[in-house]
């Protein structure tokens, strides 16, 4: 297909100078021109086809500073993620058409070009640049909430993201010169456990580690984005952790302990996800559950795995936007996702209610619904690699989806315990969500449901060649048996009054090891710094007035220096001193 | 907050008991149809088609055949894994429930 623009021209960064035009743009050509960018910048993208399997297509080759840098290289894995970006960025327009700040709208849109930007990128020094990009741009969308909380998260959050940064720069500094060459390309090498991987590598993976949110490095997730706004926590989902699962993809596939990382990472969210009263912060453990299945995938490597996790990030950023919009829609009507301040909405916002229960349905992965066609590929990998735990565990996740987003999310918003009655409240009940909240919804909730029934189109675009029927009889059956039966434990445990009610509460995580101990521990650090210094002062400070002192009495008008000497005295040296001159000429 | 009863006439059809009596029909129904889909296809052979875990051994062998041909095995992991997360779950909160002002003082509650 033929391309209007250069190709030499990255995608991503036609949405980066749209969203610093947005900046200065009034509302109404904010949103058109954000919409038209991101058109143009599709079209762009698509101008280059699809690749066939294997082929790669590199665009943009030059040197900097004596680097070989590459802007664009196209190749389906880096397609389907550039694909899906644009229709997250699309969807997000819509979602914030009437409700996101100047800020929103500008940085999201840079947020969104760098994350394409980044995904297209050829080389590691153009990836640490965008992916930088993407931190700075998404730390003003966590500041956008407002509020002391929303900064303090954003600081937290800016922190870890750059540190991020670091690990790449770090481990691309190191690579280019054990290498000689940028190139990123699978740094896998070997068959252990750790793929005989080198240090430069190793930085590498700590750094994407920390964006994928690997377990112990996750906090930052759960604790920005349920403090951004209604528009700005569907903006963060999309694109963070999935352009890093990307980079997994494309440096780490086929690493043995990204299996058991991946495994605990679906596993340890579900029961964070279900003591949590925030339903933006359970959908954000949610989100932890499901990039483990993307990063075990990843781990066990293969075509139909690989296929796996790039279908199953395809699907995620769209029912998982879909369930935050339908949550930011809760807070845009009633101010606050908190289950314990919700319930009974259905009766006002029906058409919240279903969208959300349709991205509920996908991310459990109901046949006909989206997660269905796409996780089962993970599932399906696992277990033509005999790979006995990792199947258990996803499996065991598969329910604990059930749990906290199949469930949670749409019985305490918008079903449970009517909290709106007029007759107890004395006020009409919250209007359903704003038209354009509608739309974007209504867009996402028709993605999950189309891909669910025709999944061909979304094949089409995976990055590998791999053999796989979504729906069998036997997948249909087993699938229905988990979820059926799951649902059947909840009502029974609901029955008999054996489902923990929701609480207000600030459940600990390990964060907690830096926002308190770690907290105190630099307190501490930073007091008896400051303790020394002044300690060091106060010595500083008594030595030179000790000095000055002494100086004045030699030096000061009643000093000795200062003192008037007889003219005896001054003949007497002066004779001293001509005398030690004679003696020395003579003798010397 | 208590949750207030809602009067009936503001109930809507998903709290009239008769949906629920439905709902409840329904699940069950839903859950014995899949799982006697579960049987017969393994009567007919095409569940565990191609068993993926008969090299394992021990427990790893046990859960391995269980996976592989036990017909309702999605059923009782849906139902087992459920159960355990909520029952074992909820009792995280005595180890690391706080009040809502931990970390952000006033503004936590809001």
């Amino acid at each position: 297909m033929s391309q209007i623009l250069s190709p030499d021209l990255n995608p991503g960064i036609i949405l980066i100078i749209a969203g610093v035009l947005l900046a200065v743009l009034p509302k109404l050509f904010r949103n058109l021109v954000a919409a038209g960018a991101i058109v143009i910048s599709f079209t762009h993208l698509w101008g280059y086809g699809l690749p066939a399997f294997g082929e790669v297509s590199l665009f943009a080759q030059s040197t900097l500073m004596g680097f070989e840098t590459i802007g664009v290289r196209i190749d389906r894995l880096a397609m389907i993620f550039a694909v899906i970006f644009h229709i997250a960025a699309l969807i997000n327009v819509i979602y914030g058409w009437q409700h996101a700040t100047r800020l929103e709208a500008s940085m999201g849109l840079v947020y969104a070009g760098a994350a394409i930007a980044g995904a297209l990128a050829g080389d590691l020094l153009t990836l640490f640049i965008y992916w930088e990009l993407a931190a700075l741009s998404s730390v003003f969308i966590v500041w956008a909430g407002g509020g002391h909380a929303a900064f303090k998260a954003g600081m937290r959050y800016l922190v870890i993201q750059v540190l991020s940064g670091l690990f790449l720069l770090a481990g691309t500094v190191m690579h280019y010169s054990d290498t000689g060459s940028l190139a990123f390309n699978s740094f896998v090498t070997g068959d252990g456990a750790f793929g005989d991987l080198s240090s430069a590598a190793v930085l590498i993976l700590i750094s994407f580690a920390i964006k994928a949110a690997f377990p112990l490095l996750h906090t930052w997730l759960q604790d920005s984005y349920p403090k951004a706004s209604a528009v700005g926590a569907v903006m963060l989902s999309a694109f963070t952790t999935k352009l890093a699962i990307y980079t997994l993809a494309r440096g780490f596939a086929g690493l043995d302990a990204l299996i058991v990382v991946g495994c605990v990472m679906t596993a340890f969210p579900v029961f964070f996800a279900l003591i949590e009263n925030d339903l933006r912060k359970v959908l954000a453990y949610s989100l932890n559950n499901q990039l483990g299945f993307m990063v075990c995938a990843i781990g066990i490597g293969t075509p139909l795995a690989l296929n796996g996790a790039a279908a199953h990030a395809f699907v995620h950023i769209i029912y998982k936007a879909l369930l935050f919009m339908s949550m930011g829609a809760v807070i845009v009507r009633v101010g606050t996702a908190k289950a314990t301040e919700l319930g009974g909405l259905h009766k006002s916002m029906p058409w919240t209610t279903i969208f959300c229960i349709i991205g509920a349905m996908s991310i459990a992965a109901f046949p006909l619904f989206s997660g269905f066609v796409a996780k089962s590929m993970i599932t399906l990998a696992a277990s033509k690699e005999h790979i006995l735990f990792a199947y258990f565990i996803l499996l065991f996740a598969s329910a604990g989806v059930l749990v906290h987003s199949g469930i949670k999310i749409p019985y305490f918003a918008f079903f449970a315990h009517d909290q709106f009655s007029p007759s107890h409240t004395g006020k009409p009940r919250p209007k359903e969500a704003p038209a354009p909240m509608l739309i974007a919804m209504g867009l996402a909730a028709f993605l999950c449901i189309f891909i669910g029934v025709q999944p061909q189109y979304l094949f089409a675009l995976l990055p590998y060649e791999a053999k796989y029927t979504a729906y069998t009889a036997d997948h249909i059956a087993t699938q229905l048996q988990l979820l059926l039966f799951a649902i059947l434990a909840f009502a029974l445990l609901v029955k008999f009054k054996l489902y923990p009610a929701e609480v207000r509460s600030q459940n600990l995580d390990v964060d907690w090891f830096w926002r308190v101990p770690g907290r105190h521990l630099l307190m501490g650090v930073v007091n008896g710094t400051a303790a020394l210094w002044r300690f060091v002062w106060r010595g500083l400070c008594a030595l030179n007035g000790r000095i000055l002192r002494r100086l004045y009495i030699v030096h000061g008008p009643e000093g000795r220096i200062a003192r008037t000497w007889p003219v005896g005295y001054t003949a007497l040296m002066t004779a001293v001193v001509f005398g030690v001159v004679l003696f020395s000429v003579y003798f010397y | 907050m208590t949750h207030p009863d809602v009067p009936e006439d503001e109930k809507s059809v998903w709290e009239k008991p008769g949906t629920l009596k439905a709902i409840w029909i329904i699940l069950i129904a839903g859950c014995v149809f899949s799982a006697g889909w579960g049987f017969l296809l393994a009567a007919q052979g095409k569940l565990g088609y191609d068993p993926h875990f008969e090299d394992k051994t021990g427990l790893a062998g046990v859960l391995g055949a269980l996976a592989d041909h036990f017909p309702a095995f999605y059923a009782l992991v849906g139902f087992v894994s459920f159960s355990f997360i909520v029952l074992a779950g909820q009792h995280l909160r005595k180890i690391l429930m706080r009040d809502e002002s931990y970390y952000d003082g006033e503004e936590g509650r809001s």
